[in-house]
């Protein structure tokens, strides 16, 4: 009888200002302001407020037996309390229907645990506090950025006494197994791992509105068909996304809504099978294996690494002079400047300045606020010359 | 096929572009006759080369060549006149009018002396041979586009006659090319010709070692210099003076910085006055007009190459400098801009913007290395080969028989 988990994963960042050198220097803001608010009204407007409207619907409807969990990161949090509190509100909702779980992560959906365990650790406790002051929530599985996964990083994260853990079902870990098992790390044997099922989830999320794929159009009957086929070998089937599949990656002329509509009844049409979060997944089910993963894994393109975000040597450099600030900025205990200097930290400014596949003109250019992978480098290091200036640190011609 | 200049005898990308085109449409099995305006001792291995003013027994005297005769307007006083906001007309010298007009009549004698199945004439000077051409053998014209009258003055006090030519040559051909969709606008804009009709072929570079030595350059680096370099004829279509006020803008940031102005033109003296009432006069070189071995070398040496045109149909000289391993920066209002990714890419006017990028480049050692490994990889997908290819098709489509 296998479980259906549906993670839905919701972030935002704060998108630098097109900052110019002669700015550096003269207290001029680092982050878009109007940029940052004309995205969110956006995907308010498209994604958010219409799904979780619908999302709320298919609980009741279900009495319950529908469930989802979300990642919502800090950034996007303040982003909304900002300007559209109607939909922090509309997920405490669905919160408060007590089918919805939270997941723990980085306040800044940042890399730092790659960088510094020690803000890595601080930005997890920043983002447990911000649930528990909009939705009185505490969460008990975790997710790092991207689904970073490691072994090191497997027995951290147990250790800060999470129960279970979200990855990515990567065919060159898993090997012959399936995805659709609890797993623990070899570091880590009291950490259940659940793997998302890409296939499946990328159906959802990428292929939908896909005419050429042999499988369009993709209705609820035939993927709930998909999802039993499991039946009887393998306990859950990790359906893990982003949040902004629903209205933006897939607009809603793509049919993505009447196909959620229609999902729950018939995924719990078939008698054996039943919606969980993944909390209640770690509850349900034992680790059935181990995963020995020594180099890093995410949910990323086919590399399923972190090439998109740390693959050239300006994404390198920008990240390494940001952290190199890490002890002076802490200590000068200025609560905006290490605010900056943590909204610096989200990924989404590496990922800007992705140059792999920047001429095929795809996904990654997407959302990619600036001209080019240079600019944004550009913007982000003639900001770390501020953030030094503002330390008192010596100007310098050359950072590097 | 019917040009105005030829390498080495060119004053810019044009003369380049159509040597490239031509010599990949004869590797393609285009027979190819090219006909230049006037006689000069070259010879290509793969297509005849005529030129329009050798006795054949015609009877019209050609003069000797005018050395100031070169296909570009000339606009001097342009940028003069804009400042004090007067409308003024610019007229060519009626010898260089003259010059295109006995080149029309010789092309009619040519027209009908050789044989060929299409006529594709390379800009303004010598669209009017492509016409006489075309009137004379009933041909199908292709006329070729480069540059426009908009492109060269930057649409204020277009000359009347150009702009004319222009008109009549892109309503009467049957099929027009234009070096990018950039151009392409610019032609459906100003001249009201309907968009099919139009092709965009972009240009290319030829396959070579751009990986030149530049010992006898280095000197010019001594002390941490780093130069940023800009090429281009020195007249208000290339913006040198945006160069210059950019330039202005970094020195303050980036004392060793040394720009590099190489080429000549119209504007030259009041850009080397600029230069110095602006204090540049150490920060500033003036190398004069390059080609071959010694612009690869210059190419070379640069740490960055600016492409300030305030309005450019491509930009070959991006090419150029990419394809040497040297970073770009290059204004958004040209064609090249279209098919470039691995640059820098600015409003010619947004001085500010230019000039931080450019300390970017000099100061962040790892976007120079980004953009130089990245761009130079990126300038070998652009092969002549390609481009004629697609001016076959054109060809080709010209030819068809008309569906019954």
């Amino acid at each position: 009888m296998p479980s259906v988990c549906l993670y839905l994963h919701a972030h935002q960042p704060f998108r630098l200002r097109r900052y110019p050198i002669f700015d550096i220097g003269r207290g001029q803001p680092y982050f878009d302001e109007e940029r940052n608010r004309s995205y969110l009204d956006r995907i308010a407007l498209k994604s958010y407020l219409p799904t979780n409207q619908l999302l709320l619907d298919l609980i009741k409807q279900t009495g319950g037996r529908f469930k989802v969990s979300f990642s919502l990161t800090g950034t996007l949090l303040e982003q909304l309390e900002q300007s559209h509190p109607e939909v922090i509100t509309s997920f405490r909702d669905l919160v408060n229907t007590g089918s919805v779980e939270l997941i723990a992560e980085t306040y800044y959906h940042s890399l730092a645990y790659l960088y510094s365990k020690e803000d890595f650790a601080r930005q997890v406790a920043l983002h447990r506090e911000k649930l528990q002051q909009l939705f009185g929530y505490s969460p008990q599985v975790f997710r790092n950025t991207e689904l970073i996964f490691n072994n090191e990083m497997a027995k951290f994260v147990q250790d800060l006494g999470y129960k279970g853990m979200l990855a990515e079902g990567a065919d060159h870990v898993l090997g012959w197994r399936s995805p659709n098992f609890l797993y623990h790390a070899r570091t880590a044997d009291k950490l259940k791992v659940l793997l998302r099922n890409y296939r499946l989830s990328d159906d959802m999320s990428f292929r939908f509105s896909t005419q050429g794929w042999s499988e369009w159009p993709l209705t609820a009957d035939k993927f709930a068909a998909w999802i039993n086929q499991a039946n009887g070998n393998g306990n859950t089937i990790n359906l893990f996304m982003d949040y902004e599949t629903f209205g933006e990656h897939q607009w809603e002329s793509t049919g993505i809504f009447h196909f959620l509509r229609a999902l729950p009844d018939k995924v719990l049409a078939y008698p054996d099978n039943d919606f969980k979060t993944p909390g209640e997944v770690v509850d349900a089910f034992p680790a059935m294996g181990e995963l020995d993963v020594h180099n890093t894994i995410t949910w990323a393109d086919t590399e399923r690494d972190l090439s998109a975000w740390l693959g050239n040597q300006m994404q390198q450099a920008a990240i390494r002079h940001l952290y190199d600030l890490e002890g002076p900025i802490l200590a000068s205990g200025d609560a905006q400047m290490i605010d900056d200097w943590r909204k610096l930290q989200t990924a989404d400014h590496f990922y800007y300045m992705c140059t792999k596949w920047f001429a095929d003109g795809d996904v990654h250019k997407y959302f990619n606020p600036y001209d080019s992978p240079y600019d944004c480098f550009i913007y982000f290091m003639n900001i770390i010359h501020d953030l030094r200036l503002r330390l008192g640190m010596p100007k310098g011609e050359n950072v590097n | 096929m019917f040009g105005w200049e030829f390498p080495p005898f060119n004053s810019g990308g044009l003369g380049v572009a159509c040597e490239g085109l031509a010599r990949s449409l004869a590797q393609e099995g285009v027979s190819l006759i090219f006909v230049l305006p006037r006689k000069f001792d070259y010879q290509p291995t793969n297509y005849r080369l005529i030129f329009a003013d050798e006795d054949k027994g015609s009877s019209i005297k050609v003069k000797a060549v005018n050395s100031l005769l070169t296909p570009y307007v000339t606009s001097a006083s342009y940028s003069l006149l804009l400042r004090n906001n007067r409308r003024h007309l610019i007229h060519y010298s009626s010898d260089l009018m003259a010059e295109v007009a006995r080149y029309a009549q010789e092309a009619g004698r040519i027209a009908a002396e050789e044989e060929f199945d299409v006529i594709h004439a390379h800009d303004w000077l010598s669209f009017p041979a492509g016409l006489e051409a075309k009137r004379v053998s009933g041909k199908p014209l292709i006329v070729h586009v480069h540059a426009t009258e908009f492109d060269r003055t930057g649409g204020n006090n277009c000359n009347t006659q150009v702009f004319a030519i222009e008109q009549a040559a892109f309503e009467e051909a049957d099929a027009i090319i234009a070096v990018s969709q950039f151009t392409k606008n610019k032609v459906i804009q100003h001249y009201g010709i309907p968009s099919e009709k139009i092709k965009v072929v972009h240009n290319a570079i030829e396959p070579r070692d751009y990986n030149v030595s530049v010992s006898s350059l280095q000197h010019l680096k001594q002390g941490g210099k780093k130069v940023v370099l800009f090429v281009g004829r020195i007249t208000l279509q290339k913006g040198p003076d945006v160069f210059l006020r950019a330039a202005r803008r970094v020195v303050d940031f980036e004392p060793n910085a040394l720009f590099i102005i190489a080429g000549s033109g119209d504007m030259e003296a009041q850009v080397i006055r600029e230069a110095a009432a602006l204090g540049l006069a150490d920060k500033v070189l003036f190398a004069g007009f390059l080609r071959g071995e010694e612009l690869r070398q210059l190419y070379k040496l640069a740490d960055l190459y600016v492409l300030p045109s305030v309005s450019e149909p491509f930009g070959i000289t991006t090419l150029e400098a990419l394809a040497s391993g040297t970073p770009v920066i290059i204004s958004k209002q040209s064609g090249v801009a279209e098919v470039i990714d691995h640059c820098l890419k600015v409003d010619f006017w947004d001085v500010n913007e230019m000039a931080s990028k450019i300390v970017a480049v000099l100061r962040y050692s790892e976007l120079q290395e980004g953009l130089k490994e990245n761009g130079s990889r990126e300038v070998k997908k652009f092969s002549w080969r390609d481009a004629a290819r697609k001016c076959l098709e054109v060809y080709h489509r010209l030819l068809a028989p008309l569906p019954l």
